[in-house]
């Protein structure tokens, strides 16, 4: 069930009302929720219920004996079971196709022929968002900075439709608590939610699925038949496509948390006004690189041990960050990328602080640049994220930087494509004071009249709009 | 390090105040927005109505779209999208047009004595062929790769982008009216040859003209005759006389869906395609892309190279290919376009021999099979 669609909209009207009426009765209003986001998770595909029932099953049996032993070794032996159950489980759906087929390849170069037929394993939805969420669960009550739930409270922070498929991360000790708060049913932050509703939407359907299926599929499906200018535009497109399309889930998924009284950790903020590749990483997929950071680099320990070992963990935290994405080499080489250029720019900081270099002053002109420069490398990677294989990655890059098409036409950059570009960037330089005014505004509208404002805006998007509604890029990861 | 609280997570700290509503009254506003939302786009709503599955579902949302679509009408409410679409240049984009147009041609030729076809015409980088490209969702990754093939033989220009539209097919004219729409399309295009790839969505019950069939009958097979019979003659009746080229449905992991259904969706297209000898050509997907049993073909993932590795052909849906199967599927095309039109002379024939449209050999057909005398080089 796809957020943008009718029959979500008839399911979440039903689930709505209902869990208001039960939500001061929390025993019913968990087993309502969490049915409710099994029927959700259910209508992708009916058998996928039984791995997420599974993972939930497993993750609660290995946090309740990490909780209920002192002996540290136990502890730490519970945990292990716990991460490599997980991680057997993510690698045996995503993964299990890449690594046979790497390793048949592999065996062929040394001379060892085996051609084993290598079974197509059915990608369960989401299961890189519910099985991330799960870790940091059996971990936080590793670390004792959490305390296991019920098996109820917890089938429902792990199968919670809002984020069940794609997000955001939201972690135990981020979701858990709000299951025993008393939400007061006459206080919803319902304009922030319907704000994040209706802008996710446009972004989703207008944006991201506009610049897809009218320019980056067809420019990237066959970069050779394009001049040079068609591609590098393509680049950039696909830069908005892609942010428009998570960022535009994820708004919905915390709106829609919203008018349910639950809140959310947000996920972008603005990514691509980063003036620095760090900057970057802080405002895109936020719960992701938080995920990472606390669950990956710090262990691995973090930039405490001296400076190879920093660029080593940096390296590996984005490495295995770019394979949690897809099983492809791509993947691994776009996290080689922002893991390179994360190094190079802690590499650089720490030569200032050493050398007690002067701090150039800021200016306007100097953070443009920045941003222009950041923006650039990100699309450089971004190449790697799109292509379907190297082959068409270097064929975008040398396309770009092939002279002899630097002056062929450019038909499909149409007055369209770059005005959905531009939207989709310039939406992030908006100042978030005058976002915030609108949504307050917008809160005093009487409900009439904000039921009618926001029904003329379901007659933009869904005019704007393409028909049917493609699927969400990240639904894969 | 100080965790960060959830507040400070949310982004929405400092922010002037809101007000909220009682859970009541957004639910009010939902329903008010959903309300006037179907109101203002009932044009959109009937049409994603009528594209349901034919079914409940699609009588359910049949019932609660069309009153929706009458008020919105009598109100003039459904103006303002009319208008907006307009603006946008897509005023076609909620039509509804059910008509599909019969073949012009009745007796079938299949079985007949040797005719003499039309001539295989010669094209040459000063007088490129004019291919067009689309169907369904299983035409696109090949035909982005016989893009790259057929431009590479240096004769042959692609017109536009591969043009394929999602879940479409000749059953449902109400969801995509693929005749209506080539009829548009090519003939704005005027192309040489077209490669068609359509079926995978038809195994279902008609609707539209001569509608309500159900699947696999006698009276369906005779209907999805008609539509595919009137679809090739159509496109034949372009004044650039084009060459269409049908590919054929490959095994998909389903397999019982594939011998149940898309055999005989073959079936009817192999039959059409002979009935118009040496103008529609039938691609056979199953033996490129297929693995050879001893009754046939069966679906397989991957295909062994030369050297015993394997590469994947499909992808994880078993239904669609990947790049590899895509390429597999491009080069049969071309091989079947190559019968019909001479790419390759101008390569090696002196720069006088061969004229734009010549005529470089003779096409004949014995019992229904294409058979090609041609004067190489």
């Amino acid at each position: 069930m796809l957020f943008p669609t009718i029959t979500f909209a008839i399911f979440f009207m039903v689930v709505l009302p209902t869990s208001w009426i039960l939500m001061h009765k929390r025993f019913q209003w968990q087993l309502f929720i969490l049915a409710a986001s099994y029927f959700f998770y259910g209508y992708y595909d009916w058998r996928f219920i039984f791995l997420l029932a599974g993972s939930t099953l497993v993750n609660q049996i290995v946090a309740l004996q990490i909780h209920s032993n002192e002996r540290e070794n136990v502890r730490r032996a519970w945990l292990a079971v716990g991460v490599a159950a997980n991680l057997a489980g993510l690698g045996y759906f995503k993964y299990y196709g890449f690594f046979v087929s790497n390793a048949t390849n592999l065996l062929h170069r040394l001379g060892l022929g085996v051609s084993p037929t290598v079974p197509a394993v059915l990608l369960p939805i989401g299961i890189s968002f519910f099985t991330f969420q799960a870790m940091s669960y059996i971990i936080d009550v590793y670390r004792k900075t959490f305390e296991p739930r019920g098996l109820l409270e917890f089938a429902v922070y792990l199968s919670f439709f809002p984020h069940v498929v794609s997000g955001p991360i939201v972690r135990a000790a981020e979701f858990l608590p709000q299951l025993r708060e008393r939400h007061d049913p006459r206080k919803v932050d319902s304009s922030r939610a319907f704000y994040l509703i209706f802008v996710g939407l446009f972004k989703k359907v207008v944006i991201a699925n506009f610049l897809g299926t009218n320019f980056v599929d067809i420019v990237f499906a066959n970069p050779r038949q394009h001049s040079s200018l068609e591609v590098l535009v393509s680049v950039y497109a696909y830069a908005v496509q892609i942010y428009a399309d998570f960022s535009g889930y994820t708004d919905m998924a915390i709106g829609l948390a919203l008018l349910l009284g639950f809140r959310f950790p947000q996920n972008f903020d603005s990514p691509y006004t980063a003036l620095s590749l760090q900057d970057f990483w802080r405002r895109w997929h936020m719960t992701l690189s938080r995920w990472l950071r606390d669950y990956l680099y710090v262990p691995l320990g973090g930039n405490r041990r001296g400076k190879w070992q920093t660029y080593r963990n940096i390296m590996i935290t984005f490495l295995l960050g770019g394979l949690w994405h897809g099983a492809s080499w791509t993947f691994v080489v776009w996290g080689g990328i922002h893991g390179t250029f994360l190094s190079y720019e802690h590499w650089q900081s720490t030569r200032r602080a050493a050398s007690h270099h002067h701090q150039v002053p800021d200016s306007w002109r100097r953070r443009m640049l920045r941003r222009f420069v950041i923006f650039q490398v990100v699309c450089v990677a971004w190449i790697f994220f799109r292509a379907e294989s190297f082959s068409n990655a270097a064929a975008v890059i040398t396309r770009i930087f092939d002279p002899s098409h630097w002056v062929a036409g450019a038909p499909l950059v149409t007055g369209g494509v770059l005005l959905a570009i531009a939207a989709g960037i310039g939406e992030q330089y908006i100042p978030r004071d005058a976002i915030a005014k609108l949504m307050s505004r917008f809160s005093r509208y009487s409900p009439v009249a904000q039921g009618l404002v926001l029904g003329v805006a379901f007659l933009v998007i869904n005019s704007m709009g393409p028909r049917g509604v493609a699927p969400f890029i990240y639904f894969r990861f | 390090m100080r965790a960060a609280t959830l507040d400070e997570l949310t982004g929405d700290q400092g922010s002037p105040p809101r007000v909220p509503l009682p859970a009541g009254k957004v639910i009010a506003v939902a329903l008010i927005a959903l309300l006037v939302g179907a109101l203002l786009n009932a044009a959109g709503l009937r049409k994603n109505a009528l594209g349901q599955p034919v079914g409940w579902k699609r009588d359910v949302a049949k019932l609660v779209a069309t009153p929706i679509y009458d008020v919105s009408h009598a109100l003039y409410l459904d103006r303002l999208r009319v208008e907006f679409k307009s603006l946008l240049g897509r005023s076609s984009d909620d039509a509804v047009n059910n008509r599909l147009p019969s073949p012009t041609i009745h007796s079938p030729t299949l079985g007949a004595t040797p005719t003499t076809l039309p001539p295989r015409q010669a094209f040459t980088p000063q007088h490129m062929l004019r291919l067009w490209i689309g169907g369904d969702s299983l035409g696109d990754t090949p035909g982005q790769s016989l893009i790259n093939d057929a431009t590479a033989t240096g004769a042959v220009g692609i017109v536009g982008p591969v043009d394929t539209h999602i879940a479409t097919g000749l059953a449902r004219p109400e969801v995509f009216n693929w005749p209506n729409y080539l009829d548009e399309v090519l003939t704005a295009d005027q192309p040489n040859a077209v490669v068609l790839t359509l079926g995978a969505n038809d195994d279902q019950t008609l609707t539209g003209d001569n509608g309500g069939e159900t699947f696999g009958s006698p009276a369906w097979q005779a209907e999805y005759s008609r539509r595919i019979g009137g679809l090739m003659d159509s496109i034949l009746g372009l004044a650039s006389h084009p060459r269409l080229f049908m590919v054929g449905i490959p095994p998909i992991r389903d397999m019982g869906r594939y011998l149940n259904d898309y055999v005989l969706i073959n079936n009817i297209f192999k039959t059409q395609a002979a009935m118009r000898p040496g103008r529609v050509y039938y691609v056979d997907t199953a033996p490129v892309i297929g693995a050879r049993t001893p009754t046939g073909y069966t679906y397989t993932d991957g295909l062994p190279n030369p050297d015993g590795t394997v590469t994947q052909v499909r992808s994880g849906d078993g239904i669609h290919f990947t790049r590899a199967g895509g390429d597999l599927v491009a080069n049969a095309i071309l091989q079947q376009m190559e019968q019909a039109f001479d790419l390759t002379s101008w390569k090696t024939a002196p720069t006088t021999t061969t004229k734009p449209g010549q005529h470089t050999g003779a096409t004949t057909t014995t019992r229904g099979h294409p058979t090609t005398t041609t004067r190489r080089p």
